[in-house]
């Protein structure tokens, strides 16, 4: 039920924005997204976009993904800038 | 989506999963461990990739209450029967709840009979059939949890500033937290890491995990749907538990943000209220499900028409309840595969694809990537 899918934005309209995946195109609802822009991948689910995709952290825990050596640290991640330390 | 690294292959590649598995086996070393993936779409995923052939035989995954057609108690899918068959209703639905079986019928035989029942991929597909249906009333079974109650709430509040009369919800979302602390309280199920939802992290965020974590002292990792998510997220749980820890940890950032998605939660929180509610095979969890607040009630079909029904039926020897809880596996049930399977389904978990029974039965005990293949 929580299937989504990642999609990437075209074109935005108020709260509606035209989005396209493998070539099909549809309309998504982005009222509950700050600042949706053309460019952005965004998560969609249920016919709203509930995300937006981050290529830098994907990049990251690709990164973390990779086998563990002892002289690199490939576990828990510290939070990014800007983020709450965990208390 | 080719650009890298959002491209989805990256995360499906077999000798980067391999890599995993074995660092698993290593840090397990033999060690006996039980993980709970909460999520249905996890489910899925595992089943699918035959991930568990990769993994060391102590370490063993067992599915949790994360498939919300699964949890949804049997009164709830009696009631929207019922009114699929009521003349003046659309039963607006996802299509997963179509071969859910009630104790009576299901919602697909009352559409054969003529009940009006269409399948929507939106809860404002919903509400736009409210609009071209004036006369009728159109009835969305709010099912889901943190990442698809947002999409009802948003729903309501467009049917309200549009004044749309004739739009209803069934207020059946559930919260996953709460479940997450009720299972963690039962002294008969044994959770020795749980694998986090993605989506519905993408939502709640980082900290009802820590708390928990802090709580329970269980290690938590938030995953993505990919193989090399999923097995990234074990060895993080394993290697935790190994070493006494137990911390919340994100492991799917590009999607989930540390605070979650504060929009969808605002939105739901404006439309409902965390209310008592029951679940399949849990019974009722304190302030685990959903409640439309005062200021909305009149799109509560069950106050709005409330309708009287019969004593539900129980399944004879589904054991559901049991695989909810972690504590049977879908292959334990005397029914599995043995008059109940996904096109004829007896019980909620073989119906759903997305629970247990009906991940185990389609893909079985699917073995380990093919050399140079990706895992799809």
């Amino acid at each position: 039920m929580c299937l989504a899918v990642p999609m990437k934005i075209l074109a935005v309209e108020g709260e509606t924005a035209r989005v396209s995946l493998h070539g099909l195109e549809q309309e998504i609802d982005v009222r509950l997204l700050d600042n949706p822009a053309p460019g952005d991948y965004v998560i969609v689910h249920a016919g709203f976009a509930i995300s937006r995709l981050d290529p830098e952290e994907a990049r990251k825990t690709l990164e973390l993904f990779r086998k563990y050596s002892p002289d690199r640290e490939c576990f828990s991640p510290p939070p990014s800038p800007g983020e709450r330390p965990t208390p | 989506m080719k650009d890298q690294p959002l491209n989805p292959e990256l995360f499906r590649d077999p000798a980067r999963a391999r890599e995993l598995a074995e660092d698993i086996r290593r840090i397990a070393s033999g060690r006996s461990l039980q993980l709970m993936e909460v999520c249905g779409t996890h489910t899925v995923a595992i089943a699918r990739s035959g991930l568990r052939s990769l993994l060391p035989p102590g370490i063993r995954l067992i599915s949790g209450p994360g498939c919300p057609v699964c949890v949804t108690p049997q009164p709830v899918i009696d009631g929207m029967i019922v009114r699929s068959a009521q003349p003046e209703n659309i039963l607006a639905t996802f299509g997963d709840m179509l071969n859910v079986p009630g104790s009576f019928s299901t919602l697909r035989e009352e559409k054969a009979r003529g009940g009006d029942v269409r399948i929507v991929c939106s809860p404002l597909a919903a509400l736009r059939l409210a609009r071209e249906n004036p006369r009728r009333r159109v009835i969305f079974p709010a099912i889901g949890f943190e990442t698809t109650v947002p999409t009802a709430a948003a729903a309501v509040l467009e049917a309200e500033k549009t004044a749309v009369g004739n739009f209803f919800l069934i207020s059946a979302g559930r919260l996953i937290p709460p479940a997450l602390k009720f299972l963690l309280s039962d002294p008969e199920t044994r959770i020795d890491g749980l694998l986090c939802p993605g989506h519905v992290s993408a939502i709640i965020g980082l900290e009802p995990y820590r708390k928990i974590a802090r709580r329970f002292r269980v290690p938590c990792a938030v995953a993505g749907f990919e193989p090399v998510d999923i097995l990234g997220a074990v060895r993080e749980l394993v290697r935790q538990a190994v070493e006494g820890r137990s911390e919340a940890v994100n492991l799917y950032r590009r999607v989930v943000r540390e605070g979650g998605n504060p929009k969808a939660r605002r939105v739901l929180g404006k439309v409902f209220r965390p209310a008592g509610a029951g679940w399949r095979g849990l019974g009722e969890i304190p302030a685990s499900g959903l409640a439309l607040r005062p200021a909305y009630r009149r799109f509560d079909i069950d106050r709005v028409s409330p309708i009287e029904l019969p004593p539900a039926k129980k399944v004879p020897g589904c054991i559901c309840g049991r695989i909810l809880r972690g504590l049977s596996d879908p292959a334990d049930c005397p029914r599995f595969g043995a008059g109940c399977e996904p096109r004829r389904p007896l019980g909620p978990c073989m119906v759903s694809a997305e629970g247990a029974c009906a991940a185990w039965f389609r893909y079985g005990r699917r073995a380990a990537i093919p050399p140079g293949e990706t895992v799809r």
